[in-house]
């Protein structure tokens, strides 16, 4: 394994630049972004390889003054589960989530009688998982509405729709120079275009 | 600037005319592309037009889209090999020489071409009207056919997820879930099952859910785009099967939900993405995920994709 290729770094690179470098990946291939994911183990297998190359570059580096070991703040933390308060019944459902057995938590939730704000907080799991989106939002949703002070619940909702927001961002954020407006990045855009043409 | 690879998709939209034509969503974001990340995507374009024509026939070409040039593209990029590139003329270019980028990864983009681009005429074909489809059908049978036997599971699964899809669509189902994840479930397919031994058991995981997103992104895009069309029409729409008035009002109830169908189905795909070993053209494809793909959605939202990117 080359480190720096690793951090997608040059060799030469200063400390300054391998630590933003790092701090980037590091954030990119963070454990919270891909929590509970379908890739959840490779996003940890990157993460593990980019904490690597980071240590071995600073212990290389070491006789230029570098201090404190090795940072390794961002360790694949194992999804210990979300405390839940539930019946039995939902805990079964949970721990089948947990073992990624998505259709048969599917078929226990199907059978469950009350539906309550558990019952749709955890099928909009089991639809998330299964990449139905538009189910899971709608039944976080629910969830929300019939609990409104449960934070897993919120938590699920936001997160959710906080993914879909940050995709568009990136790209019309970068674009705009920090202007929120559409119409505005694209009549820029637009410019931009023409110019291309014209020369 | 754009000569070659427009001419050819031209008669494409004209062959499918008002059948629903899922192809050329997935492009560059072109004003951000420095010329030679320009130069190496259309060399794809053209290297999997000249695979079509070596391994199928000459006139099959005509189905070649900009979708399976990015998948040839993609699948190079996680190649060891570093492909050739040549200057070549061709019959859209007899004469100028242009970039072909030849691969082996473009026989297996080659392949899925023929194979989804068979599949559109067939699916016109079950239409008795469309005389001219069924004609293609006969006369693509054979073509079909040898592209079914290179990739026999990829044949299956296609198959398989297309009659659930028109299933679906035949019973006028409202569920955007059901319908987009079993486009989804295609593209995850053809990702995925690239026979490449530089594909190893994650990056193919990583590569089915990066293609099952963009599946379910194409989907729901075309839906949203063809709304007003499909009402006319009296066509299937996923959208059109709620209440509602006129198409226009629809599109502006729906916006909201689409766009957080669109953005997270690209955020999960992108997510996918940057858990793949890319060797090169790193810059020409993150283009394609965060720029192409983010402006392709800004026009299909604000209802003026059809001008191309």
């Amino acid at each position: 394994m080359d480190p720096y290729k690793v951090l997608g770094v040059s060799p030469s690179a200063s400390d300054e630049e391998i630590k933003t470098a790092y701090r980037t990946l590091a954030k990119k291939y963070h454990p919270d972004r891909y929590r509970g994911h379908e890739l959840e183990d490779l996003a940890n297998e990157k993460i593990k390889q980019i904490n690597e190359a980071y240590s071995i570059i600073q212990k290389d580096r070491a006789s230029g003054g570098y201090s404190g070991g090795t940072d390794n703040g961002y360790g694949s933390s194992s999804y210990s589960g979300s405390s839940y308060s539930g019946s039995t019944r939902f805990a079964d459902i949970r721990s089948a989530i947990q073992m990624g057995d998505l259709t048969r938590a599917d078929s226990m939730l199907d059978e469950v009688a009350g539906r309550n704000a558990e019952w749709h907080y955890l099928k909009g799991v089991v639809l998330l998982r299964k990449g139905w989106y538009d189910g899971a939002r709608q039944h976080f949703a629910t969830a929300n509405s019939m609990e409104p002070g449960n934070p897993e619940y919120a938590n699920a909702y936001n997160t959710l729709n906080r993914g879909a927001a940050g995709y568009g961002q990136a790209f019309y954020g970068n674009q705009a120079g920090g202007g929120d407006d559409m119409c505005n990045c694209c009549s820029s855009l637009l410019c931009v275009d023409c110019c291309c043409q014209c020369c | 600037m754009l000569t070659q690879p427009q001419r050819d998709i031209i008669i494409a939209p004209c062959l499918f005319g008002r059948e629903r034509n899922m192809f050329g969503y997935v492009q560059p974001f072109k004003p951000e592309l420095k010329v030679k990340e320009l130069e190496v995507y259309k060399g794809y374009y053209c290297g999997l037009c000249k695979a079509i024509k070596e391994r199928y026939t000459n006139t099959a070409r005509f189905m070649l889209n900009y979708d399976c040039a990015v998948l040839s593209l993609l699948l190079s990029s996680m190649s060891d090999e570093t492909p050739n590139a040549d200057m070549e003329k061709c019959i859209v270019s007899p004469f100028k020489n242009k970039t072909v980028i030849r691969s082996r990864e473009a026989e297996y983009a080659a392949a899925v071409n023929i194979m989804l681009g068979y599949g559109k005429i067939g699916d016109a074909a079950q239409d008795d009207r469309k005389l001219w489809a069924r004609m293609l059908g006969v006369y693509y049978k054979r073509v079909s056919r040898r592209a079914v036997s290179d990739c026999p599971s990829l044949a299956e699964e296609f198959s398989k997820r297309m009659n659930n899809l028109h299933y679906l669509e035949q019973s006028k189902s409202a569920d955007i879930d059901a319908v987009s994840s079993e486009f989804g479930g295609i593209l995850g397919a053809v990702f995925s099952y690239a026979p490449y031994g530089f594909i190893d058991d994650s990056a193919k995981k990583a590569l089915w859910h990066m293609g099952y997103n963009l599946g379910r992104w194409i989907y729901i895009a075309d839906a949203v785009n063809d709304i007003i069309k499909d009402e006319k029409t009296h066509s299937y729409n996923v959208f059109l099967q709620r209440k509602h008035d006129d198409a226009a009002s629809l599109k502006s109830i729906v916006r909201e939900e689409a766009a957080f169908n669109l953005n997270y189905s690209l955020s999960e795909s992108c997510k996918a993405y940057e858990l793949l070993e890319i060797k090169r053209d790193k810059p020409l494809l993150d283009n394609i995920m965060y720029m192409g793909l983010a402006k392709k959605t800004g026009d299909i939202l604000k209802g003026e994709a059809d001008g191309s990117v």
